[in-house]
Formats: C-alpha cells, sequence, structure tokens
C-alpha cells in the first residue's frame, strides 16, 4: 500500500504536470524544404534530409555539390525545421557542425539572416537547398517532399 | 563568434599536501577530485552572441569573405571556486579567473573535392601556462571517393588527433558535456601529447539505415612541447632541457546511432614521449 502521505506530491507533480503537458498548443509545423530548380532530386527519405543537414551527405551527384543554407538559431522557422524536418533536437545538429569546425573536419552549412535572403540565395544558387515557413512563389524554386 | 563564461564551483575533498618536488602538479591530482564531484558541479556555459549588432553592418564573415570561405571563432573565460584546494589559481575561498581559451579558424574551399581549414587557439591555464598561442590544425583535406553513402577521403599537414569521445575539441568547452574533461581519459598532465600531430589522416564513412559507421587512421609527429610534463616532475615550466617524440599511430573506429543520438567508439593511441637533453632545474 503506498503512503499518501509520502507519495501525495509526486502524485500531484505527475497530475498538474501531466495535465500541463497534454494542454500545451500543438506547435503548427510548417516549414518547406525548397531546392533551386536545377537540383536533380524529386524524392527525398528523411535520413537524406539529415545526411544533408548534417553536411554528411555533400553531393547531389558527382561533381555537383549540395550549397545548404540556414536560418540563425533563433527563429521560429529553424526550430520549426530542425524538430519537425529534421526530427532532431537544435543542440543535437548544432553539436555535429560545432564539431566539424571546431576540429577541422568539416564546414557548416552557410547561415542567413532572413527567410528573405534564403528566398534570393535558393533562387540564384544552382544545387542550393534551404527551408521556408511558406512555399514562394518563385520560379527558380522548387519544394522537395520527403518521408 | 561563440562567446562563453564558465563558471565552476567545485566542492572537493582536501588532499593532503604532496612533496616539495610535486608541489605544482598538485593542482592536477586535485582535478581528479572535480571530476568525482561532478554533481555538485555549478555551470552555465555558452552564452551565444551570434552575432553583435556592429558585426551585422560591418564584419559579418558572411558579407566580407568569398563564398566558398568561411571564418568561426570563439572565446571561454572560467572562473572557478573550490572549497579547499586551488585549480587554475587561487580558487580556494576566492575566484579564480585562470582559465582562458580563445580560437579561430578558416575554412577554405576551393574545389569540389578540396578543402583546407586551419585553426589558431590561444590558451592560459594557471601556472602551467601562462597564455600561449598555437597552431591547433592546419590542414589540406582531399575526398578521394563520395559516393552515395560513402565517403574515403585523406587529410595531410596538422590534424587533431580522434581520441575518444572529445580529445578533438577538448579546448572547445561548449564542444563537451562539462568543463573540465575526465582525467582518467583526456589526461591534462600530458595533453601537449594528445592535440594534434603533424602528419596524415585516412577517414572513411559509411552511411546505413541503422547508423553512421566512421573510421580514421592517423600517423603523425606529436607535439614535443611537453611543458605539462615538465611542470609535474620538476616542479617548474622554466626548466630547461627538452623533450622529442616519436611518430605516433591514432586509430579510432565509431558507430553513431540517430544522428549522434548514441555514439559508441573504440580508439587505440600509441604516443611516446622522451628527453632529448633531460630537463633539470636552471
Amino acid at each position: 500500500m503506498l503512503k499518501s502521505g509520502r507519495f501525495a506530491p509526486i502524485v500531484w507533480f505527475v497530475i498538474v504536470a501531466g495535465s500541463l503537458l497534454t494542454s500545451l498548443p500543438k506547435s503548427v509545423f510548417a516549414v518547406e524544404v525548397v531546392v533551386n530548380k536545377s537540383v536533380p532530386v524529386s524524392t527525398f527519405s528523411l535520413e537524406d534530409l539529415q545526411a544533408v543537414f548534417s553536411m554528411q551527405k555533400r553531393n547531389w551527384s558527382k561533381h555537383r555539390q549540395i550549397k545548404v543554407f540556414i536560418l540563425p538559431e533563433s527563429s521560429q522557422t529553424h526550430q520549426d525545421f530542425v524538430k519537425h524536418g529534421l526530427r532532431m533536437f537544435s543542440h543535437q545538429i548544432r553539436r555535429i557542425w560545432d564539431r566539424m569546425i571546431y576540429s577541422g573536419s568539416g564546414a557548416p552549412p552557410v547561415e542567413l539572416s532572413s527567410e528573405k535572403e534564403m528566398i534570393n540565395k535558393i533562387a540564384n544558387t544552382p544545387d542550393a537547398i534551404g527551408y521556408l515557413s511558406a512555399k514562394p512563389d518563385n520560379e527558380n524554386i522548387r519544394v522537395i517532399n520527403y518521408h | 563568434m561563440r562567446t562563453s563564461v564558465l563558471l565552476t564551483i567545485i566542492n572537493q575533498t582536501r588532499v593532503n599536501r604532496l612533496p616539495a618536488a610535486l608541489q605544482a602538479g598538485q593542482w592536477l591530482r586535485m582535478r581528479f577530485f572535480c571530476i568525482n564531484s561532478l554533481g555538485l558541479m555549478v555551470w552555465v556555459m555558452c552564452v551565444t552572441l551570434p552575432r553583435i549588432g556592429l558585426a551585422e553592418n560591418f564584419l559579418d564573415p558572411a558579407k566580407v569573405l568569398p563564398e566558398n570561405m568561411q571564418l568561426h571563432g570563439f572565446m571561454s573565460q572560467a572562473f572557478f571556486n573550490s572549497s579547499d584546494n586551488n585549480v587554475y589559481g587561487q580558487s580556494a575561498d576566492g575566484i579564480s579567473p585562470g582559465l582562458t581559451e580563445i580560437g579561430l579558424n578558416l575554412n577554405y574551399q576551393p574545389l569540389n573535392n578540396l578543402r583546407f581549414a586551419a585553426q589558431g587557439l590561444y590558451r592560459r591555464a594557471g601556472d602551467v601556462d601562462p597564455g600561449s598561442l598555437r597552431l591547433d590544425y592546419g590542414l589540406a583535406d582531399l575526398t578521394l571517393i563520395d559516393y552515395g553513402n560513402s565517403l574515403l577521403g585523406l587529410r595531410a599537414g596538422r590534424v587533431k588527433i580522434p581520441y575518444g569521445l572529445y580529445n578533438e575539441t577538448r579546448d572547445v568547452a561548449f564542444t563537451h558535456p562539462t568543463i573540465l574533461l575526465p582525467q582518467g581519459i583526456y589526461f591534462d598532465r600530458s595533453r601537449s601529447l594528445m592535440l594534434s600531430a603533424d602528419g596524415g589522416s585516412l577517414y572513411a564513412e559509411q552511411r546505413t539505415g541503422l547508423g553512421d559507421i566512421k573510421f580514421k587512421f592517423n600517423v603523425g609527429m606529436p607535439s614535443d612541447d611537453l611543458n605539462e610534463i615538465k611542470t609535474i616532475v620538476l616542479g617548474t615550466n622554466k626548466a630547461n632541457g627538452s623533450f622529442s617524440t616519436k611518430p605516433a599511430i591514432v586509430t579510432q573506429l565509431s558507430y553513431e546511432h540517430n544522428n549522434g543520438e548514441f555514439i559508441f567508439a573504440v580508439s587505440y593511441m600509441d604516443l611516446k614521449g622522451a628527453s632529448k637533453n633531460p630537463p633539470m632545474l636552471k
């Protein structure tokens, strides 16, 4: 038998925390993975996407290096992309990039300051990949589906 | 540029006085105690200032540097407070700012399969290192095969030593989970031997649906500037004499599940350092 006096705080904590967590509004996931229209890939797996953004898959095909662009960590679009798009933690991908940068084993994606700059870069850089909060109205940009 | 301020409060067991000859090494022994009392460490790290207001307009590397070049840096300053023994300066009953680490690196990729990278590091650590600048790594990285999920390449120059999980970035505080690394693996009393080696590295990576397998085989000459050993054996880093090292082999096989959520690694390291002209007190 549980001694109610001793366990009551824990039981209450679980009840309160549980109800708080389930009542939190679900984040609305609206991030589109976008590529320059030159990119020779139309379907993508989640593993491919993770490998591209963690800079482990470096080429679309021979001699066609992937140009990866990201938004600042403080932006909601970046947070949504990492959490729901890559299904990773923001600190997890940061650690992968930091280890590359400071051990000399690689270079991280290029960070852009705004979505406007992202649209501009993706539209004008062959083999580029990035993400946006909404599908842009630009004929040089294509949305990629992945599963 | 990342800036971090490290705060460490150490509650430790008092270490008995060591023989006079080992006085300077005393703090090293104490650090074992720090690690043992990790649970008591209070630390705040990584106050990230990704871009300072000014930098946005004038110094933003993305706007000054060509597209195939990247500049990154970090700066960290630690403050130690301990209950009994000193860590990096007078930390017992006080606050010691004895550990400073500043790094700046440049990455340049002229070709799809060729990359150059170099990092300069400034470090100041208690009495052992009053402040010195060194080339941490400086290498050319050539990708030999990059096909599908496989990667094979060669690095030459001054290459970091792949030992344990954190040795390659041991001086970059925010890349490892504790400020002071466990001394049973990442020895500080012979750290110069373990930093980087002048030589080459062959590396291979294979991505699979179940995780990534990575392999590194390094051969190179580690630094012979073994000030820590001199300090520990003789009690001063100003002693005469010098050390020599032999070409070392370091190899590592690692498996990363779910993009590094779990990492398992086996490393082998064979390092040799000997006294060339036996160091002695002036």
